[in-house]
This record gives structure tokens, sequence and C-alpha cells, in this order.
């Protein structure tokens, strides 16, 4: 964008202004036999090739170029000038003629054609539909629905990303030693070693710390009342338009679980 | 309880006016003489003759309007209409004819709800056959039917209302709930369980009842209406047969619509679905981003797929990555329980049919998913 010359923006403005593409051609023509460079003459027969919305995405850097102050550039923009109606011309120029296909029988030119279009508009899939792998095995469906499959989907060798990339936490790897030195360690500083702390020493994950230390009797009442009272702590200071966007979040879920 | 003067005069009552055409009727606890030189005033019943019914322009249009078959006499259409809270005898009011037809119903619900969805849980279960036979639908039923309250029951009344008595403003909503001696013991048994367990399950559809001493809504209108829908139903198998009362709940009760999917609420359904793959040896469940928009703007979009293996079970969107993965895993929870063997699924009782085709056994699941 930034290579293109002033006199080829000029030019492009003015084909712009034109607005019609075969007033455009008609306007190369004229150019072109005023002895304009032939490099520019070829470079204007893309341009004029462009739509007029193109035309005028590749104005708008050369304006800028042009000049240096932003009143320049509005009285270079035919689009966003006062006097004129842009919601109209906008409107009229994204009035784009439909797919023959597309258009209804009843239409002045209907498009002959042997099949039924369906398009619907995007939407989540109905529940109703029960997925292949949920169909028990004697159900009918299944055997015709796996051949049609076979059929007519291609192999899904490529599945999109997961959300989280699964963390890879070894299993059954600590020994009974490193369990009696991960209640050792908790007990001794509790404040300190916290479940994840511990967790991350160990390599193991904090489900499974949890669950070695309430099952060997380390008390955690304490701390668990006094993360309680941070918390609580921490809401009272909320301000009435966080509150009420987390009483929102909170009803969202609610909808979320109940599948509205 | 409802004193009335029935007692006196019960018997001189008949459920049909050819039987009351016949003269040599019997008085068990009465004396004749005093019966025959003190003729009852229709007004001393507690509820319309069974004569009436054959004025009724109320109840012929209403019969006329439900399409009942031509078997199913007016005398019994009125009777359905009457509430054991307005006529306590038995023999006049609708409480044995709703017992048949409760029965009936909700045989009816089970077994289509049972083999059309096969892997419902129980407290959806429960929650969708309420939905479809509990008390409050039948009640807009009722109504939707055209079928109007009695101001105060009395033999006086059109018999083409319904006739119950209501609770007098005042009364403590607990000793008076219309309910029978053994419907209230086991209530309180199961009220007592209540506060052992912390929940505990009604016999019907596994509504969890009220704390004791907490204050519930006094419903005798529903309950009267609800009788009187279940009554229909066991009049129309009374007098048509099983065929025409399968054809009237279907028509009437099975045809409602039900959002099945909207009765569903989970708790930790991330973990209830690799609990699932775990249990019907699928793989890991993994979610994956199909699409995303706007991360770290205001305003994100995340489309979230649960997978397993290279199948896509469930599908979610949401703003934060941790909701579309729980919407994603909820629909693919959905997507297990709702499982469903077609739209048109036999049921049992269709081998009732003449000339019906051998019974295939229809699915049958191990149950609900327990983390």
């Amino acid at each position: 964008m930034g290579s293109v010359s002033a006199a080829h923006a000029g030019l492009c403005n003015f084909v712009h202004r034109a607005f019609d593409p075969c007033s455009a051609r008609l306007l190369v023509s004229n150019t072109s036999s005023k002895n304009i460079e032939s490099t520019t003459a070829s470079r204007l027969m893309q341009c004029s090739s462009f739509s007029a919305m193109e035309a005028r995405l590749l104005r708008r850097p050369v304006a800028k170029l042009l000049s240096g102050r932003s009143q320049c550039l509005l009285a270079l923009n035919a689009a966003s000038a006062r006097h004129e109606s842009s919601y109209r011309r906008s409107k009229s120029r994204l009035n784009v003629k439909p797919e023959p296909s597309f258009l209804p029988s009843y239409s002045k030119t209907p498009v002959e054609q042997a099949h039924i279009i369906f398009n619907p508009p995007s939407s989540a899939p109905s529940v109703l539909h029960t997925p292949l792998k949920f169909l028990p095995r004697e159900d009918k469906r299944k055997q015709l629905l796996v051949a049609a499959a076979q059929k007519f989907l291609p192999p899904q060798n490529q599945l999109p990303p997961p959300i989280q990339p699964k963390q890879k936490v070894p299993h059954h790897h600590l020994s009974d030693t490193d369990i009696a030195e991960i209640i050792k360690l908790k007990q001794q500083a509790p404040d300190e070693w916290t479940n994840t702390k511990l967790a991350r020493k160990f390599n193991c994950s904090s489900l499974f710390i949890s669950i070695c230390l309430t099952q060997s009797g380390v008390d955690n009442t304490r701390r668990k009342k006094e993360m309680q009272e941070k918390l609580e702590a921490v809401k009272a200071r909320w301000g009435p338009r966080r509150r009420k966007a987390r009483e929102e979040h909170e009803k969202r879920f609610q909808l979320a679980l109940r599948g509205d | 309880m409802h004193q009335s003067p029935a007692s006196r005069t019960q018997q001189s009552r008949f459920q049909s006016s050819s039987a009351a055409l016949e003269e040599d009727f019997v008085f068990e606890d009465d004396d004749p003489s005093q019966s025959a030189t003190l003729p009852p005033t229709p007004s001393s019943y507690p509820s319309p003759l069974p004569e009436a019914a054959l004025h009724s322009a109320k109840l012929a249009a209403l019969h006329a309007r439900l399409g009942l078959p031509k078997k199913l006499p007016l005398q019994t259409m009125a009777r359905t209409l009457v509430d054991p809270s307005a006529d306590p005898n038995t023999r006049f009011n609708n409480a044995s004819l709703s017992q048949l037809g409760g029965s009936i119903m909700s045989l009816h619900v089970a077994e289509f709800l049972l083999c059309k969805y096969p892997r419902l849980p129980m407290a959806i279960l429960f929650a969708a056959a309420g939905a479809y036979s509990g008390a409050r639908t039948l009640t807009i039923i009722a109504q939707e039917w055209g079928v109007d309250t009695a101001a105060y029951p009395g033999s006086e009344v059109d018999p083409g209302l319904l006739q119950f008595s209501k609770i007098a403003p005042g009364t403590t909503i607990e000793d008076s709930m219309g309910l029978s001696l053994r419907r209230r013991k086991r209530l309180a048994f199961y009220k007592s369980s209540l506060e052992k367990k912390g929940t505990s399950h009604n016999e019907a559809f596994g509504d969890v009842l009220p704390k004791p001493g907490k204050e519930v809504d006094p419903k005798p209108t529903e309950d009267a209406y609800s009788n009187f829908v279940k009554a229909v139903v066991g009049g129309v198998y009374i007098h048509a047969g099983r065929d025409a009362a399968r054809k009237f709940v279907r028509e009437h009760i099975l045809s409602r619509h039900l959002d099945i999917t909207q009765l569903f609420e989970f708790k930790e359904p991330v973990r209830e679905l690799a609990v699932l793959c775990k249990r019907e040896e699928f793989e890991y469940p993994v979610a994956r981003i199909l699409s995303e928009t706007g991360r770290r703007s205001r305003s994100p979009v995340f489309v979230v797929g649960i997978y397993s293996g290279t199948e896509k079970l469930g599908e979610g969107a949401a703003p934060s990555l941790a909701e579309a993965r729980i919407r994603a895993s909820v629909a693919a929870l959905k997507a297990w329980y709702l499982y469903s063997p077609g739209n048109n699924v036999r049921v049992p009782s269709d081998m009732e049919d003449t000339n019906a085709k051998p019974w295939e056994p229809v699915h049958i699941d191990i149950g609900e998913i327990i983390h």
C-alpha cells in the first residue's frame, strides 16, 4: 500500500468518485489517450477492476501521505463528507443480487432445479438428535448411520484443539515415605506448605495432596476459616457494579446447568 | 365432615332412571311409612338427582363436545361431576370412578413415557408424568373442556356444573386437605421420613413434600377438577371399554405438547458425563474449541464441543470457556437421556388390538448415571 505513487492515488480517487466500474473504464480510455505512462495506466486498469469499496480502502493511506492534516483527509474522503447521504449509498452498494439458485420459484427468473435448498441459520444442534455413539446396539438406526458415515463422511484425522492442554501429572509414583514427607511438611508449616505448593514439589495433583492430608487427619479447618474470612473481606470491598456482575455471572451458570 | 340430610333419604335415589321406575325397592335403615308420608323434596339431597341429568343442556353439550361414546350415559356423566366433598355417599359421587380413571390414565402416561424415552432419570420421569396427568394439568384440561364450578353444591344445581365444597376461609390447611384417612396417614409417614432423611417423595409424581409447618396453598378446586377428569376416563372405561378409554387418554392427555428438554437441571454435568463415558466404555470426553470470536473483548463467544474419541457428543456456545464447556456437557447428557427409539414407538397396550403384530421388546436402560 505504501509503495503506491501519489499520481496513482489521485487517479484512484478520481475513479472512486465516478463510483461505477463501467464509467471508470471509460475514464481509463480517456486518460490513456492523454499520454499517461503505460505503467500507471496498467495499474489503473487493475484499480478499476476493484469494486468501489476496495478503491476507497486503497486510497486511505495515500490520502494520509498527501495531507498532514486530518481536515484535508476529510475533504478528500467522499463518503464522510457531511453533505452526502452515506447511509443510502452504502445501503444501495450492499444491495447485492442473490445467487440465482436461491431465488424463490415465484421470482421472475426461477432456476429449474431438482433438489431442495436447505440453508438453515446457524444454531446449536438439537439435543433430540442422539449422537451415533449414544445409540444402543439393538437400534436399527445404528448400523444404517455407521454405514452412511463410512460412505459419505471423510475420516476425521484432525480434531479441533482442546480447551486446556491436559497437564501431564504422573500417577502412582509416590511412595509411602513421600506421603509421610507431605504430611510432615504440612504439619510443620501449614501456612507455608499449601496444597498447590506441595503438589508442585512432589509432581502430583493437588487433589492427591488433599486426599493424603484428609486421610491422615491433618486439621485444616483453621486455614479454611481464614481463607473464607479473607474472601468475605474481599467481597465486602466490591462495589455495586462488580457485585451485580458477579450475581449475573452466577445466574448465567445456573442457566447453563439447565441448558437454557 | 359435611352433614346433610342425605343419610335419611339416600335410599330413595337411584343411579339410573330405569331403576327409579321399579317400585319394589328395599329400605334398609329407614321406616318406609315415614318416607311414604314425607316425600323428600328435591332440595334435601346434597347433589342433583340422576334423572336431572337428562334435562341438563350443559351436560349434553359437554358430552357432545368431548365426543364421548354414546354408550356413556348422561347419568354417569353427571356423577363424574360430583366430588366426594359435595356428596359423601360413594354411590353418588365420583370417588370410585376417579380412582379407576386415575389408574388407567397413569398406566397410559407411564407406558408412553417409558417406551418413548427409555433413559429418563427418575426425577424427570415423575416430573413429566406430573406434567401430563398432574392435578394442575387436569384442571387446565377440564377448564378447556368448558366445565364450570357450582357456587355451592346441592340438588337444585345444574348437573353440568362441577360440585364440590370449597375450604371455608380461616380453616387450618393441615387438617382439611380433602384427603382420605389412609392418604393422610401415608402423608404423615412421608413427612416423618422427610424429617429423618431430608427429602422424600410423594407416591404419584415424586414431588418433594413441603416441610411440616410450612404453609401451602389450598388446592381443593384443582383436586375437584382433576378428580372429575379422572372420573370421565373411568366412566369411559366402564361403559365403552378398554380401547375407548385408551383412545380418550391419547386424545386428551398424551396429545398435549410437553417440552421435555426443559425439565433437566444438572449439578455437575462435566463429571456426570465423564462417569457416563466410563460406564459405557467410551473414550474420556474432551472439550474442544470449535470456533471462537472476540477473545479478550467485552463480549466473546466460544463454541465448544465435547468429543469422545473422534465423535462429537454435544455442543455449547457461551461467553466463557468454562460456561461453554458446561453447556456442551449438558447438551451431551440431555442427548443421552432423551434417546428415543422413534416417534411412533409401540407401547404394551397396543398389543390389546385385534390382529396386532407380535411384540418386539422395547429398549430398557440400565439406569441413570450415579456419580
